[in-house]
């Protein structure tokens, strides 16, 4: 058996990288994915818990079935920001973020 | 012990990605890989069986769970091997196999026979799963794989729009029963909290409204694929598909499931007296109206389609029967004759079907009035076909004599418990005794005897399609016969207790009793009438329509009941009617609430905004004057920059973070 | 019980260096690569903690149609040459 820790500070150092990966780099497209990564890790939380539950034979449903709502919802979220940069990108030929301050 | 029969299912699947993979670059396109997977599945299925008799002893049930695997908390993975099983593994795998050869030469001009051969392996390994799951959810996966499977199949050739509108509506109508079998299943799981089938069994629903419920869902279910009276409209558009399709789905697969679900949840129908009344009901009166609509059909295809749905009506019956003697005590006679009805029919259906297939292939129509004088061209069709028709009319010792005999007698027996309506069903089973025989022979002579009526060359298939035909006729005249010598179909198949008998003691109960005499002269007498008919024409077949009653049944049998045109007339008036008064309360009320409450909005807007300029503006110039001044100071950190933003969400997530281990570890 | 444990530490270095890999790579092709292999990595874990329906969904849903997502983004917002 794996020790919960060791889970718990993988699903850390993704979630870490994930949020370096969103501050560092200017491409969109590359901050989208570092939104993934993160998102990953919290379903790897969710798994975790699950099957360290009390149950020792199949953990707990619970946290699994939350898992594959997640993946359901980042996929779609995935969808989305892809859209929203694809309708930017035609109107200013470019999807640095740096440059995306019209909101101000 | 039985943990290999695992690869009676997987033999098929795992054939199923290779073919999708690789079919294309073989000569065949995957015939070989499939035919390869479906020897597998029965060489394996038949050792599985003769272990399961070796074990049994000759009848004891053996029930044994193997691969069991947990999933998801309750949710389980497994196989239940028992008699009934392992009969119907055997009976799958077989007639499967024989299909897939016969197919080398039916589909051997069709351009995608890669699709085929996998969306048939997949339907193989469907009803393989089906017959094997240990637990209801698995049953309903396979089922439901199967389902798939047969709206592919049925609209295999889907430029035709005829094939594309039966695979829907096929898909549609089986649908409704099986929501009515998930709702059936999800309610057992809340009363028992399991989908274990033997656990089930063993149980029993607990007293109540459910106990009477879930097994007239599961029923619905068996209804909706087994082609059941009212939703046994898909079966005859059905035969749009290729014909090695439709022997599949009738023989062995899809419309078995139904009748080997009811098998399986047996004790929940016997435990509602409810349940068991309708699943006569349902099974009689669907044996008698299948059957009068075969009289008129001209389409070779479509009177075997109704020959089905009669005689699965025949087995649901049965099953209905035992189930009622079941539950007062009785041996389970009716069980045993079910499954060896479906068993019979199997390999008799199978065989009208791809004989039809090897007269359609030969003649190029399903008409049967432009056939006729076949019987010169195509001797082994021709004997295969009447085999198979003497078997499916019930003649001994042809297989399907005993086991239909088995099933009138059961029924008879209920009639003598419970009185008259029974009676009244055994009458409409032996009814459909003779118009099975009349319908049985006009097919047989309209299409080999006689003259050729149209313009027509045929030749004898090729041997890869008559060897199966062969085989098939065999197994159509020793199938019923092989069960009495070894004394008994119950030795095979039983439900509860064990039946046993001999061989001697069963052939003299069966000769002795003027029930079987009833029932073969009603045959006889349907093959007479259809040989007076048909093959002499001493009495032209106009004699049937030449009265005004005679014509109304013909329209009537020909307009099916006119349940086609109900279930149409159903959607477009009911539904399209809902349709509209939602749309007028939509229109008229919900608008109007709408417009009103606006209205009112108007008002208090009108009535606030005289306050407004007078008390509130002087107020809001003075905050706003604020608000300005300190926003321009606010306004240098405002960058725009998104991602300077996240960095500062991020640090505050981190101080939060700082706050609660600080306070959860114990305060400060 | 210790194979468990050198699987996953494998998987898990797979899993840092890929994702790692998706937000340094100079190319936007080869991030969405790594990020395929992250998530593939990730339903191995999945299955190390007894979730197979769990690992089977991240590959269907997340290692399936997630890269390719983003290999449509990629090649829709192109500009010349990337970043």
């Amino acid at each position: 058996m794996i020790p919960l820790e060791y889970e718990l500070a993988l699903a850390g150092i993704l979630f870490g990288i994930g949020i370096f990966g969103i501050i560092y780099r200017k491409n969109a497209i590359i901050v989208l994915m570092s939104v993934e990564i993160i998102l990953n890790a919290a379903i790897m939380n969710l798994v975790a818990f699950s099957s360290y539950a009390i149950n020792p034979i199949t953990g707990d449903p619970g946290g699994q079935v939350f898992a594959v709502l997640a993946i359901a919802i980042a996929a779609g979220e995935v969808c989305i920001g892809l859209g929203i940069y694809i309708v930017y990108f035609r109107s200013r030929k470019d999807i640095n973020l740096e440059e995306a301050t019209r909101l101000r | 012990m039985f943990e290999y029969a695992l690869l009676i299912v997987a033999a098929p699947l795992v054939a199923f990605l290779l073919i999708i993979i690789f079919g294309r670059w073989t000569r065949q396109g995957g015939a070989a890989i499939a035919i390869a997977a479906l020897g597998t599945s029965f060489i394996v299925s038949v050792i599985l069986f003769a272990q399961v008799l070796g074990l049994g002893a000759l009848g004891a049930p053996v029930s044994e769970e193997v691969f069991k695997y947990n999933w998801i908390g309750p949710i389980e993975f497994g196989l239940l091997i028992d008699n009934v099983s392992a009969l119907m593994m055997v009976l799958v795998s077989f007639l499967c196999l024989i299909i897939g050869i016969y197919s080398l030469g039916y589909m051997a001009e069709d351009k995608s026979k890669t699709r085929y051969y996998a969306e048939f392996v997949l339907f193989t390994a469907g009803m393989l799963g089906t017959v094997s799951a240990n637990n209801f959810l698995q049953f309903l996966i396979f089922w439901e794989t199967m389902g798939l499977c047969s709206y592919l199949l049925i609209g295999f050739w889907y430029e035709k729009s005829e094939a594309a509108s039966a695979a829907k509506k096929a898909f549609m109508v089986t649908r409704v029963g099986d929501m009515l079998l998930l709702i059936g299943i999800m309610a057992i799981f809340a009363s028992l909290g399991t989908f274990n089938i033997v656990e089930i069994q063993a149980r029993g629903i607990p007293a109540g409204a459910l106990m009477h419920v879930i097994p007239l869902l599961l029923f619905a279910g068996a209804v909706g694929k087994s082609a059941q009276f009212p939703l046994h409209i898909w079966l005859p558009d059905a035969m749009e598909g290729p014909t090695t399709v439709s022997a599949l789905i009738h023989a062995a697969t899809m419309v078995k499931a139904g009748v080997f679900l009811v098998a399986r949840s047996f004790p929940l129908v016997a435990a509602s007296d409810i349940a068991s009344i309708t699943v006569i009901c349902i099974g009689g009166f669907t044996a008698i109206f299948a059957a009068s609509m075969a009289l008129v059909a001209f389409d070779i295809k479509r009177v075997l389609a109704y020959s089905t749905i009669s005689q699965i009506g025949y087995m649901i019956l049965g099953l209905g029967a035992a189930a009622l003697l079941f539950e007062a005590g009785h041996a389970s006679h009716g069980f045993t004759a079910s499954m060896y009805h479906l068993m019979n029919h199997a390999f008799f259906k199978a065989l009208l079907f791809l004989a039809a297939g090897s007269v359609i292939h030969a003649v190029g129509t399903n008409d049967m009035r432009v056939m006729g004088g076949l019987h010169s061209k195509m001797k082994i069709t021709s004997i295969a076909m009447l085999f198979g028709a003497l078997a499916l009319s019930g003649i001994p010792p042809f297989s399907g004599f005993w086991s239909k005999d088995a099933i009138l007698h059961e029924v008879f027996v209920a009639g003598e418990m419970y009185g008259a309506i029974f009676t009244f069903i055994w009458v409409a089973g032996v009814i459909t005794a003779f118009l099975t025989a009349f319908y049985a022979f006009r097919l047989w002579f309209m299409t080999f005897a006689g003259k050729t009526r149209g313009d027509i060359h045929p030749h004898e298939s090729p041997r890869v399609m008559t060897y199966p035909l062969i085989a098939l006729a065999v197994f159509a005249l020793i199938s019923g016969m092989l069960a009495v010598v070894i004394g008994g179909f119950g030795h095979l198949v039983t439900f509860g207790g064990t039946v046993h008998e001999g061989t001697m003691e069963l052939l003299t109960e069966i000769f002795t009793s003027p029930l079987t005499y009833i029932t073969l002269f009603a045959a006889v007498a349907g093959i007479g009438l259809a040989y007076i008919v048909y093959c002499k024409q001493r009495v032209s077949s106009e004699i049937f329509v030449s009265t005004s009653v005679g014509r109304g049944m013909q329209k009537l049998l020909q307009n099916r009941y006119y349940l086609d045109a109900a279930y149409r007339g159903f959607a477009l008036h009911v539904g399209m009617g809902i349709a509209r008064a939602a749309d007028w309360f939509d229109r008229n009320v919900i608008d109007g609430v709408v417009n009103g409450s606006a209205k009112l909005g108007l008002l208090v807007a009108r009535g606030s905004d005289a306050v407004d300029r007078k008390g509130v503006d002087g107020a809001v110039d003075g905050i706003a004057y604020v608000v300005t001044g300190s926003s321009n100071r606010a306004r240098a950190r405002q960058t725009g920059q998104i991602q300077a933003y996240i960095a500062a969400m991020v640090m505050g997530m981190f101080v939060v973070a700082l706050i609660m281990l600080i306070y959860l570890s114990g305060g400060w | 019980m210790e194979w468990d444990l050198v699987w996953f530490l494998a998987l898990a270095i797979i899993e840092i260096v890929g994702s790692v890999a998706v937000v340094l790579s100079r190319k936007l092709v080869h991030s969405a690569f790594w990020l395929a292999v992250t998530l593939i990595t990730m339903s191995g874990i999945y299955i190390l903690l007894k979730s197979e329906f769990v690992a089977l969904i991240q590959l269907l849903v997340y290692a399936g149609a997630v890269p390719i997502l983003f290999l449509f983004g990629i090649v829709l917002t192109r500009r010349g040459e990337e970043e």
